[in-house]
């Protein structure tokens, strides 16, 4: 049977899905795309089994038909055609010869049934919301995931979904990102779920910061998005349990200090240039509307910067790695910060003046 | 010539992917399953027993049984069924919730990437089945770093997961390893079952002799008939001979073993040394595992003392925990076979 397509459709599906063609191959299909023709629609689905991406495009053809091709090839033959180029491809049992204008390629093929995809099983749990509020609870936490750790639960990012409110949680131990979205679902959820930070990192990619829905579907192994354009993504979970994050926030009674977050980064990033490599500690002095940055490194060479702050709690001397503070002021958006201190020894909580939709909390250190 | 991997062609997957249960193991296998039924699987499994018993075959099965979708619910008789999804992608060897490890490459150690790799998919939810199996076979090529990387998961399993350690040589494995996962024990069957066993098989050599040079193992028996091995063994044996009695050199005969299974090669030297020690003490009527070479055996026995037969005996033994520890094979051998030499 023969398929026809267009050059451009068939590239862009491929480019979308091919950040998740599994690189490394344990399993040769993998290396493969999902092709399932369905009514004139071409879907591609490509998984390195920890996920899976679905797009589809429009394409003519008579038959249904199933089969999975090799990804990297068919991108490289797609990418170097001319554009808007007609493309033809007649499946064959082993192969497929794919041809446009006076070129032909044949590919070799694998049986569809044995790539290894997420069935559509149950999801109990179902959310839907706009992507670009998506987008922001994702991208205002990433960065605070751990990478690599043993307590292999902080290697991703906590979703906390209930009726009326959706949380993304990210930490590494050291620091906590924390998002929050109001929601006014008209089914109850009650999902706590872990997604790893392979999942997060493709998804944050694929998010854009339009007003289409994106639905999300919960179910005990999986997570499915389903996208307004018709791409799915669907990524296992961390089987495990995230700490209780509530518990790290800083409660009681706390000083606040505002202060310009420009300014602050700014002479943050200065300081931290004479701070110690591996450590990359600094020092907080503060007193009455007033904020001395202090840095020294092992060479005795010295850092100092004093920033205006808005306080006027007791004077107070704290430590931080510095680079925590500067990825938490490079995701606030306002123009001023605060920083809640209760003493030296106690976490620190961050967050944008005017709303605490996101909240840090950085753990001090001591110097 | 025949194929020099030999025995460890079985590794292959592949070849061992049969679910049919052999005979002998139906007693584990009603043991795991009433486990799997009461819900009461341990996370992690040791099985352990001599090589060509069907420790594979049966791990594979169980895998199988655990991944099955619908699997055959029998008092006697429960299986995978071999017709769902996961049953298909099984035996495409694509199943996204079972995960292999073993050397990459022949004689090789595991790596502690692999096992990195084993851990961060253990600690994901399973993808289209309720369980998640990760197979080790032959456990006991871990390093050090691989095995010490296993422990943590060892110790904090995370739900619906089995951890399968595949081994010949238990005492290998660091005892940390061991003392964290159940032991099964896989024997060779007696031998009136593993002969009927092999009569099934379609074997060009005889099935009894094939089991006598296996050591009673049947996998091993087919191994070596479908290798061709037999005419091996027979070469080895006459090589044996001329080294013992002086008539050639060990370090040439080492040259030309080398690059056969050696493992097998001790085995069988072994066993004749077993054997000619047996002569020693009972000319008129002796009981030996190489019945077929008891004129030969005969022979070395007239040369050999008690004492050297000891000896070699334990050189021989030594040889075998040395081997797959990346020494020189050919100064391994040649220091085992001047060892045999008679004493003039």
């Amino acid at each position: 049977m023969v398929i026809n397509l267009n050059r451009d459709d068939l590239l862009k599906s491929l480019q979308q899905v091919s950040g998740v063609v599994e690189r490394r191959q344990t399993l040769p299909i993998l290396a493969n795309i999902l092709c399932n023709i369905r009514n004139n629609t071409l879907f591609i689905t490509a998984t390195d089994l920890e996920v899976e991406l679905r797009t589809l495009t429009t394409v003519s053809s008579e038959e249904d038909a199933d089969l999975t091709i090799p990804a990297r090839k068919l991108l490289d033959i797609c990418k170097a055609l001319p554009d808007n180029a007609d493309l033809s491809i007649t499946i064959n049992d082993q192969n497929i010869t794919l041809k446009s204008g006076r070129g032909r390629y044949t590919l070799g093929t694998l049986p569809a049934q044995d790539f290894p995809g997420v069935e559509p099983s149950t999801m109990a749990d179902r959310v839907s919301l706009k992507e670009k509020q998506l987008k922001i609870l994702i991208d205002k936490t990433q960065f605070a995931m751990a990478q690599q750790d043993v307590r292999y639960y902080l290697n991703g990012m906590l979703f906390d979904i209930t009726q009326k409110q959706f949380k993304t949680v990210a930490t590494d131990g050291h620091r906590l990102a924390l998002c929050q979205l109001e929601l006014d679902l008209e089914n109850e959820v009650n999902a706590q779920i872990i997604l790893p930070r392979k999942a997060i990192i493709e998804l944050s990619r694929l998010l854009s910061d339009s007003d289409d829905e994106v639905v999300l579907e919960i179910g005990s192994n999986h997570i499915r998005l389903t996208f307004a354009n018709g791409v799915v993504f669907v990524s296992k979970l961390i089987d495990g349990r995230f700490p209780d994050y509530q518990r790290v926030m800083p409660s009681g009674k706390t000083e606040i200090a505002s202060a310009e977050r420009d300014v602050l980064k700014q002479s943050l990033v200065r300081a931290s240039i004479l701070s110690n490599e591996k450590y990359r500690g600094i020092r907080f002095k503060i007193s009455e509307n007033n904020l001395e940055l202090l840095a020294h490194n092992p060479e005795q060479e010295e850092a100092e910067e004093i920033v205006e702050v808005d306080y006027s709690g007791p004077e107070l001397t704290i430590g931080f790695n510095v680079g925590y503070l500067t990825d938490v002021l490079n995701v606030i958006e306002s123009s001023n910060v605060q920083i809640a201190l209760v003493d030296s020894n106690s976490s620190c909580l961050i967050t944008a003046e005017d709303t605490d939709q996101c909240q840090y909390v950085v753990m001090p250190m001591r110097l | 010539m025949p194929k020099s991997n030999g025995l460890n062609a079985l590794n292959g997957l592949n070849d061992s992917i049969e679910t049919e249960l052999l005979p002998w193991q139906s007693e584990q296998w009603q043991q795991l399953v009433a486990a799997v039924k009461a819900k009461r699987l341990p996370h992690a499994m040791l099985f352990s027993g001599p090589e060509g018993v069907g420790k594979k075959q049966f791990a594979t099965s169980l895998s199988r049984f655990l991944l099955c979708h619908e699997p055959i619910q029998d008092q006697v008789n429960s299986k995978a069924c071999g017709k769902c999804n996961a049953c298909q992608l099984f035996a495409a060897g694509t199943h996204p919730d079972f995960y292999l490890i073993r050397s990459e490459e022949e004689g090789k150690a595991i790596k502690v990437e692999q096992i990195r790799e084993l851990t961060d998919k253990n600690n994901l939810t399973s993808h289209i089945s309720e369980f998640k199996v990760h197979l080790i076979i032959d456990g006991d090529r871990m390093n050090r770093a691989a095995a010490n990387s296993l422990l943590k998961t060892l110790e904090e399993p995370s739900s619906n997961t089995l951890i399968l350690l595949i081994t010949s040589k238990p005492e290998l494995l660091s005892a940390t390893i061991r003392s964290r996962c159940q032991q099964l024990r896989f024997e060779a069957p007696p031998t009136d079952i593993a002969l009927n066993w092999l009569n099934t098989r379609a074997l060009q050599t005889d099935p009894g002799l094939l089991l006598s040079i296996s050591g009673n193992a049947p996998l091993k028996a087919e191994q070596i008939d479908r290798d061709e091995l037999v005419e091996l063994r027979d070469r080895v044996f006459a090589d044996f001979g001329k080294v013992v009695l002086g008539k050639t050199d060990p370090s040439r005969v080492a040259e030309t073993w080398q690059k056969n299974n050696l493992e097998l090669i001790i085995y069988w030297m072994t066993v004749w040394v077993i054997d000619i020690i047996r002569l020693k003490y009972n000319q008129s009527d002796p009981k030996l595992d190489s019945m077929d070479k008891i004129k030969g055996l005969q022979k070395l026995a007239e040369i050999l003392s008690i004492g050297q037969l000891f000896g070699i005996y334990q050189q021989q033994l030594k040889t075998r925990q040395l081997l797959n520890k990346q020494l020189n094979t050919v100064l391994l051998l040649e220091n085992l076979l001047v060892t045999c030499t008679a004493k003039k």
